[in-house]
């Protein structure tokens, strides 16, 4: 670790001045955005709201109006799911997509995804009417439980992890969870149940459950930003990280770690939602370059900016009916992907 | 060296023959109700009972022979497809063709319905064009003019085109009904339904040709899998070629998946196995992966057939189960 300082304190020697300010306006103008569009979710909905009355319903609330309790119960702790889950998705994309060198690495990578989808279908089978807390940590230890062993499988080979491994890992981990959950949900007939949860919604979401994933979420973004400057190292190839006196194998465990902890967050309060992970780290390479430490947290605000305004779009679009998160970012995913393609600098494996 | 190494690939497709054949004749003997073994001779030589004749060659021979065909058909494709993209994680559900598929078959059900002597035909007719389009507009999107066929360019274009497909099937499935969202559920899963002779009739000549095309062509994916400017340097036309046999391939996946769901775990895993038996020459690599999908899907199916669940589970999700554990076994072993 001290090699590794020493060898930063050299590089950040060259002044660095210009960029620095300019990530700082970019990050600021990010939480302006993040603000803004967390007002924006606050007073649209099936029941617009001025602006005037989220704000005194977050600062002079008042119990007595249907309003305030509207905006207190359900637009608030929505708002903040979304938050939430966006940040959580966009930094585990990040973190993934760095260490694994992969471009198109995205945390559904490591089977979180059908892990967390096959937890709720043995819930819906076998212990039908749970609580929501209760299918929250369902679905969280589910998403660890394939997680863990997509780790497992790709790292128990004598020539230690690789990009390939992981990935082809996590592809079967995910098919296997994938045959089980419908193997389940055919043989009980919760497929319907099963199918709407797997869209990915946050109209659910309450206080409880925010204050239930808040610790979590917390402690995967800390360990994300603490390992960023790693991570940055790692993606130039695991020979120069080691050459840079890295302990390649602890990084990776710790990035996999917080991985899990924020793709757990986020699968366990949304549902599985695709893309976000994928797409928010490759528009901040664009805008901040390819240096870690600046990609996380500004993943982490952008993330949360894209999905707050994702879920208005879905309450906007197809009034009063909402439209899934799955579909909205599938829209966006679309032509993005098609752009990519276009473009192509790098071979995908 | 590399004679006794053809020699041993030989026994190998050999053996994988006998063992695909002796499983069939297994099949043929299992099942809910029960035939013994003198029974079902009798009947395959025209003797016995006629609900015994009933159960053999109405129920259990087209399915087991539908079995056959959708495996050896996946996994042929899996295999084509793997070496045209060079890329091993390569499935043909890559170009489109499952999703394609099942969102003509879920506008079906959702627009007609699931009975009825129109939706019989109509459903895998339709399953075909499906998977045919998607595929056709991924390589329309991914094509460039003067410019030879980047496998990264048509992966990345189908990831795309999947996911638009996938969400517009979400889209439908949010709105069916809780009998017609299980149909589309089991056929996503990898359900052999198409086991009626009519269907048969018309997927073995087309599997069987479109094989002999693929396996005359084994040199060509030979060389291909070296990369672009080797195969050029080696006198491929390599453009022509490559949209021949990449045709080929979606054919066939289509093909299969109009009558047997989409079951593409196999066509990803099975020329994985084979390579692992008979090494890297796509001219015995071929049969034998091909071989080997059909093998483990008539495996699948039959335990799918003769377990009693509480419903018809899907072969599909049989298959998956039996062979991500080897798969991940096989991960750990490589190097």
């Amino acid at each position: 670790m001290k090699k590794n300082r020493k060898l930063d304190d050299r590089t950040t020697v060259i002044p660095h001045l210009e960029r620095k300010s300019y990530f700082g306006l970019f990050l600021l103008l990010g939480i302006l955005l993040l603000l803004l569009s967390a007002a924006a979710s606050i007073s649209f909905g099936s029941a617009s709201m001025s602006l005037t009355t989220a704000w005194t319903a977050i600062f002079n609330f008042d119990p007595e109006l249907t309003e305030h309790q509207i905006i207190h119960a359900l637009r608030i702790p929505r708002t903040a799911a979304d938050i939430i889950a966006g940040m959580c998705l966009a930094v585990a994309g990040a973190v993934m997509q760095g260490y694994t060198r992969n471009p198109l690495a995205d945390s559904g990578l490591m089977g979180v995804n059908a892990g967390a989808a096959f937890a709720m279908a043995v819930t819906l089978a076998f212990l039908p009417g749970q609580l929501q807390t209760t299918t929250l940590l369902v679905s969280f230890i589910g998403a660890g439980l394939s997680a863990g062993l997509t780790y497992l499988a790709s790292s128990l080979n004598r020539s230690g992890m690789t990009p390939q491994r992981l990935v082809l890992a996590g592809m079967s981990i995910t098919m296997l969870f994938g045959a089980i959950g419908s193997f389940i949900s055919l043989n009980y007939g919760i497929g319907y149940a099963l199918a709407y949860w797997t869209s990915g919604s946050v109209a659910g979401a309450t206080w409880m459950e925010i204050k239930l994933v808040i610790p979590w979420f917390l402690g995967g973004l800390a360990l994300s930003l603490f390992i960023s400057r790693s991570i940055t190292v790692l993606n130039l190839g695991e020979e120069i990280a080691k050459g840079f006196g890295q302990r390649i194998g602890f990084v990776k465990m710790l990035a996999t770690l917080a991985v899990l902890l924020l793709a757990g967050v986020s699968v366990a309060l949304v549902g599985p939602i695709g893309f976000v992970g994928l797409i928010v780290p490759h528009i901040m390479r664009f805008f901040v370059g390819v240096d870690y430490r600046y990609i996380i947290p500004a993943s982490a605000i952008y993330g949360g900016v894209l999905m707050v305004v994702a879920d208005i779009a879905g309450r906007l679009i197809n009034r009063p009916a909402e439209t899934a998160l799955g579909i909205i970012f599938a829209m966006i995913g679309v032509p993005f992907f098609l752009l990519i393609a276009s473009k192509e600098r790098r071979a995908v494996k | 060296m590399s004679v006794v190494k053809s020699y041993k690939a030989t026994i190998w497709v050999l053996s994988l023959l006998i063992l695909l054949i002796v499983g069939a004749i297994l099949s043929l003997n299992m099942g809910k109700m029960s035939l013994n073994s003198l029974e079902v001779f009798q009947v395959l030589i025209g003797q016995g009972p006629e609900e015994h004749h009933l159960v053999v060659y109405k129920f259990r021979l087209p399915r087991i022979v539908l079995a056959i065909l959708v495996g050896f058909g996946m996994a042929l494709a899996g295999a084509v497809m793997q070496a045209l993209l060079r890329n091993d994680l390569a499935d043909p559900g890559m170009l489109g063709i499952s999703s394609g598929s099942g969102l003509m078959v879920l506008l079906i059900i959702s627009t007609i319905g699931i009975q009825g002597a129109t939706t019989a035909f109509l459903l895998p007719s339709m399953a075909f064009v499906g998977g045919l389009l998607a595929a056709a507009l991924i390589y329309v999107l991914a094509y460039r003019k003067h410019r030879m066929i980047s496998s990264t360019r048509l992966v990345l274009t189908g990831v795309a085109i999947n996911v638009g497909l996938s969400a517009l099937t979400l889209f439908l499935t949010l709105k069916l009904d809780d009998q017609k969202y299980e149909f589309a559920q089991r056929w996503q899963a990898g359900y052999l339904w198409g086991d009626k002779w009519p269907y048969i009739s018309l997927l073995l000549p087309w599997v069987l040709l479109l094989f002999i095309y693929i396996v005359a062509n084994a040199r060509i994916l030979n060389v291909l899998v070296l990369g672009n400017e080797t195969s050029i340097g080696l006198g491929v036309a390599l453009k022509r070629k490559f949209l021949w046999l990449s045709i080929a391939a979606v054919a066939i996946a289509s093909g299969c998946v109009a009558l047997g769901g989409s079951i593409f775990f196999i066509g990803l895993i099975s020329p994985h196995v084979a390579r692992k038996l008979v090494g890297h020459d796509y001219k015995v690599l071929l049969p034998a992966s091909a071989l080997i999908g059909a093998i483990l899907l008539l495996a699948a199916d039959t335990i799918a057939r003769t377990v009693s669940f509480k419903t018809d589970i899907p072969a599909g999700i049989i298959v998956t189960m039996l062979s991500v554990p080897y798969f991940l076994y096989l991960l750990m072993r490589s190097k």
